[in-house]
């Protein structure tokens, strides 16, 4: 390990650029500034909590932590895209931990198996970090799948009654919302992929750099990753939408307005 | 066939039926000219389970209307939205996935017999390229027609289904009616459908 260390006062010289930054919000009027600080108070005190539990849980290497951190990540996770959208938490929030769980259990498994090729499967200093990349990733596209998909169901009700007046089942007659919805909250990680190395040095890679790795793992990794991101992000919102499609229709196949929080 | 049993529907502060009977036996041919706003389109979505009465029934086929037959009835009925509200898409494959639906399957259906009906609707045969977003309302109409023909139903529920058509398109389009062996029971101001053996109800609130 050759990364240098960053001082206390390094630190403060980071923070400091909030300053202009909260000057310019100000001066400019954006508005933004009270949910920037309170943004910026949360990121310093969950991960400096993150940063001293992590040492623990890295050291005992326990199986059942590992997994019950896992499961608490994609908690909050789920809990946080469900208040990202206009859905009501109560009757959503089960469907959306398991459509990102079942995925990122399997894919976190599949990874340390057959890709890493480790022993220890759920081995903490591999698991937890992917896991939260794999998260911060299905999030993302979670949020944007679900708002598509209902957004069309609301906007265009009137072209999936009429699909059903003419035979369609209830997902045949969601079709094109579905599909629209996956192109829409996946395109972004096509475009990803396809920009990698041209546009910045994706996150894993810079990590792995800077933390002292060659980079030619760097590059190994950070392509895996970008692999499992998509497979994880597309299975995760193909169940999320199975979900939202059960969850937002009543026995006459009829929109469900009351899913939306008023 | 279909019967409406003292049916009461109120939708936003507005009463739209009040107490509605109507027996319509099957093969019977029934065109509503009620005004504007009168419930004419609530009338056919009832049928189809879009809206549900506050109170009454609706009997299709002797059986109440419920969601557990929803799906059955659905597909016994061929159904002509306002706005003919076809998916976004080429014509040609918004056509082609309507009919790969499981309950279509089964139905006869091929490019020559598109193109059939569409010579018989007059349209053009690039009609089928075009997206549905990109043609007129008289050509959205049409094709309408062509799907109510192609899926053959027992039952057909017209909402305005001549309103974008010139007078020759009308006349051929209620003479196929006119014609049919089909129930029928139409929403429309047009007077082409005012013409024997076709019932006209001019008023919902009896």
């Amino acid at each position: 390990m050759n990364t240098p260390l960053i001082s206390t006062s390094g630190i403060l010289a980071g923070l400091l650029l909030l300053v202009p930054v909260v000057l310019l919000v100000w001066k400019l009027k954006l508005g933004f500034n009270r949910k920037l600080l309170i943004s910026v108070a949360r990121m310093l005190v969950q991960l400096g909590l993150v940063a001293v539990y992590l040492i623990y849980i890295f050291k005992l290497d326990n199986v059942f932590i590992n997994l019950a951190y896992v499961f608490m990540m994609v908690f909050f996770a789920a809990l946080s895209g469900i208040k990202n959208s206009a859905l009501r938490l109560k009757r959503f929030l089960t469907p959306t931990f398991l459509a990102m769980l079942i995925p990122t259990i399997f894919t976190l498994m599949y990874f340390n198996l057959a890709i890493v090729q480790i022993e220890n499967l759920t081995r903490a200093d591999i698991l937890i970090p992917i896991c939260g990349l794999l998260l911060g990733n299905i999030l993302r596209s979670n949020i944007v799948a679900l708002k598509t998909f209902f957004t069309l169901a609301v906007k265009e009700e009137k072209v999936y009654l009429y699909l059903l007046a003419t035979g369609a089942s209830r997902s045949e007659a969601l079709r094109p919302f579905f599909k629209e919805a996956v192109r829409t909250a996946m395109a972004p990680n096509i475009a990803t992929m396809a920009t990698a190395g041209l546009v910045s040095l994706p996150g894993v890679m810079t990590g792995q750099i800077l933390g002292g790795s060659d980079p030619a793992l760097a590059v190994k990794y950070q392509i895996m990753v970008m692999l499992i991101i998509f497979f994880t992000g597309l299975l995760s919102i193909i169940l999320q939408l199975l979900f939202a499609s059960s969850q937002g229709f009543d026995k006459n196949d009829r929109l469900d307005k009351r899913i939306f929080r008023p | 066939m279909i019967r409406f049993k003292d049916v009461s529907l109120k939708l936003g502060n507005k009463q739209l039926l009040e107490h509605f009977n109507l027996n319509i036996a099957k093969g019977d041919k029934i065109v509503i000219s009620a005004p504007s706003g009168s419930g004419k389109s609530t009338l056919l979505k009832l049928i189809l389970g879009f809206h549900q009465a506050d109170q009454g029934k609706i009997i299709f086929n002797q059986k109440e209307v419920n969601s557990e037959n929803m799906r059955a009835i659905r597909s016994q009925i061929g159904y002509l939205s306002q706005d003919i509200d076809l998916p976004n898409g080429k014509v040609e494959e918004v056509f082609n996935e309507i009919f790969h639906y499981t309950a279509n399957k089964n139905l006869p259906f091929s490019q020559q017999l598109l193109l059939e009906k569409i010579r018989e609707v007059q349209l053009g045969e690039d009609i089928l390229q075009k997206n549905t977003s990109d043609i007129s309302g008289g050509e959205r109409q049409r094709l309408g027609w062509i799907l109510i023909m192609l899926l053959d139903r027992p039952v057909l529920l017209l909402d305005e289904p001549t309103s974008a058509l010139d007078e020759p398109m009308k006349h051929f389009f209620v003479d196929y009616m006119k014609h049919t062996n089909k129930t029928v029971i139409c929403s429309s101001h047009d007077k082409e459908w005012q013409t024997e053996p076709i019932r006209v109800i001019s008023n919902l609130l009896l």
